[in-house]
């Protein structure tokens, strides 16, 4: 009896397998709607190409500063987003990147695309020591956890003279082909775009929708034959090797690592940037990142070309505290909540929002509900 | 394991609820079996000695009264909790130490009694995830979107329509799990669960939140799906008439142990089965 009988996987039966079995036509833009999204697109990714070159020369630097930190917001997301731990502790992955990388480039002379590897590696070897512990403890526990780690990194790891510099810091230089200010802002917005398609592979992949079972329940998971052990490591060596990679270009853009700058107020920024943009969302998460990253600067600069201008960068932490309680109280998706219908139209779907408005016609004779 | 014998050794069943076992002579290795199993939490010994074996095709039931440890049953049978003394075994191999999603790839999958599903997605991305392990490239073709990954994502989509069009859920492929009844998420996890490719399904209670009628379809389906799809089936469940209609062999947990076990019409004229459930006195279930 069982050696008759067909299983899906090894051969549908000619009835089972139907022309086209049940899967709806997909949604398609009209030919107008096809032009204006590639318009709107070719808008933003022109605006973006064209940044260094519109901020003054002395201004460059900022940009490829934010650039740096949507790419760490980016790996803080695969955790906050995806796995839905919190890490308080992102800015020492930074640091480990990035003195990883100076140490390369200047102890051991190392060319530059090299020292990024290298960063990589330490960023995500020390994510996987802490993905270690997370497989033990979750939630606020291990939050607290990665506040420690970050402290002990911040305080004790990158005050080590031999590998860190010591209080002089330790010197990393640019690579020969990105010298300058603005072509070195073009190579992080080159990795940027390199990391968010990374991500986008990782969501729409075994591996993304892997972890992000995780996230709602382990045990569902490993009832589906997910290794529960093998995917929460690898979440956190993920996103600790996308830090790295942010390290190594952070590390180049003043081309000096000094240990000051990986303080727990920089994790939190991460974590707020995260937050606001829209945890979860890849679109949001680099608009707060630009946002947060770019306010500070962008008050500084305002309040030095216009006199009566109230405030100056630092009512940056200010408004970024309204900010997050803005988004906590009226829009817990952050900013991808309210650009929800702009972000679907542009990747080619309709503006509302599939699911709940399209609900199936009331039961009818052959929808097959019990 | 020649399962009848070792089974009377364990079972104090009355006599009666061997007698006639049509499975007798189906002396094959069973698909799944458990022997012996125990297991104690602090002082509550919550299984003491349950051995079941679920044979090809087979639609077998577990009933018991609430507490009787039908669902620690399946948490030891899924690898959820380690049971204290006894083992399990898929085609007579042991796999008492194998972790869950190993045991899965043996072919066991499972429900939940508290519904088992990733509710922060659709119901098609449910579907998709469930295939996990029957997703062929690797991760590294999967971050590069090679085109066989591609391709690979296409045919499970595909995969996942055929398994909901089975169960009659198209017209809720899209729709977030935020919207559905209780009803409707079991049977959405059913799907789910059918769509990991199990030998064997083992589900627990999924009846709840389904109404008299819905629960008759059901009954209907899960036929349908053994005919169709060869699933070997454990089921969990109170409602002792749709047990009795749709199991070929009924086991009785009874404060962790086996009460009885059998067909169910001998279930049904089973006097210690009727007191267990209805208190003492009762006679039949029927």
């Amino acid at each position: 009896m069982a050696g008759t009988i067909v299983r899906p996987t090894v051969a549908p039966t000619p009835e089972v397998r139907r022309p086209s079995p049940a899967a709806p036509a997909p949604w398609r833009p009209s030919l107008r709607g096809i032009v204006a999204r590639v318009a709107v697109l070719l808008a933003v990714v022109g605006a973006v190409l064209l940044l260094p070159m519109l901020v003054p020369a002395t201004d460059v630097n900022v940009v490829s500063r934010v650039t740096v930190f949507a790419i760490v917001a980016l790996s803080l997301n695969v955790l906050v987003g995806y796995t839905g731990q919190v890490s308080l502790g992102h800015a020492a992955f930074l640091g480990f990147g990035a003195f990883g990388s100076g140490y390369a480039l200047t102890e051991m002379g190392l060319t530059w695309p090299a020292a990024a590897v290298v960063a990589v590696l330490i960023g995500g070897g020390v994510a996987a020591l802490l993905g270690g512990v997370a497989l033990r403890i979750q939630g606020l526990y291990l939050a607290l956890v990665t506040l420690a780690f970050g402290l002990f990194a911040e305080q004790v790891m990158f005050n080590i003279p031999a590998v860190t510099g010591g209080g002089a810091g330790m010197p990393a230089p640019r690579p020969a082909f990105a010298t300058g200010d603005r072509a070195y802002a073009y190579l992080c917005l080159a990795a940027l775009v390199a990391v968010w398609l990374l991500d986008r592979r990782v969501t729409t992949s075994k591996v993304g929708r892997a972890i992000r079972a995780l996230r709602d329940s382990e045990r569902v998971a490993a009832s589906w034959g997910i290794n529960v052990t093998r995917y929460k490591l690898l979440a956190f060596v993920l996103s600790g090797s996308i830090a790295g990679l942010a390290g190594a270009l952070f590390a180049s853009i003043e081309q000096i690592v000094s240990n000051l700058t990986f303080s727990f107020t920089l994790s939190l920024t991460f974590l707020f940037m995260a937050v606001i943009g829209g945890v979860g969302s890849r679109v949001g998460v680099v608009i707060g990142a630009a946002l947060i990253g770019a306010m500070p600067f962008v008050l500084d600069r305002a309040a030095e070309t216009n006199p009566g201008f109230p405030v100056d960068g630092s009512a940056a932490v200010v408004l970024t505290a309204l900010l997050l309680l803005l988004v906590l109280v009226r829009f817990p998706g952050g900013i991808a909540q309210l650009l929800g219908g702009v972000v679907r139209w542009c990747s080619f779907r309709p503006w509302k929002a599939a699911g709940r408005d399209s609900a199936p016609t009331p039961t009818g004779g052959d929808s097959g509900r019990p | 394991m020649a399962a009848p014998e070792s089974l009377t050794a364990v079972v104090d069943a009355p006599p009666e609820a061997l007698e006639d076992d049509p499975r007798a002579p189906a002396a094959a290795e069973p698909l799944l079996g458990a022997s012996g199993i125990g297991i104690r939490f602090g002082g509550l010994q919550a299984l003491q000695d349950v051995s079941v074996a679920v044979h090809d095709d087979e639609i077998v039931g577990l009933i018991g009264p609430n507490g009787a440890g039908k669902t620690t049953f399946f948490n030891c049978l899924t690898g959820f909790y380690k049971p204290n003394t006894g083992t399990v075994t898929v085609r007579g191999e042991d796999i008492t130490g194998l972790r869950p999603d190993q045991r899965t790839a043996l072919g066991l999958g499972r429900t939940f009694q508290q519904v088992g599903l990733v509710r922060s997605f659709t119901v098609i991305e449910n579907l998709l995830v469930a295939q996990h392990r029957n997703v062929g490239y690797g991760a590294t073709a999967g971050l590069l979107g090679t085109f066989g990954s591609r391709r690979e994502e296409r045919a499970l989509r595909e995969r996942a329509h055929i398994v909901l069009a089975e169960l009659g859920l198209s017209h809720l492929a899209d729709e977030p799990l935020g919207g559905l009844s209780y009803g409707m998420l079991k049977q959405v996890e059913v799907a789910a669960v059918l769509a990991t490719d199990p030998q064997c399904l083992l589900l627990d209670e999924p009846l709840a939140g389904l109404g008299p009628e819905e629960a008759e379809a059901f009954g209907d389906r899960l036929l349908d799906l053994r005919k169709n799809l060869g699933v070997t089936v454990v089921i969990i469940e109170h409602h002792v008439p749709f047990m009795l209609r749709v199991c070929d062999y009924v086991y009785v947990l009874n404060f962790g142990q086996l009460l009885a076990e059998g067909t169910p019409d001998t279930i049904r004229g089973n006097r210690a089965v009727a007191e267990a459930y209805l208190g003492e006195g009762a006679v039949t279930l029927g």
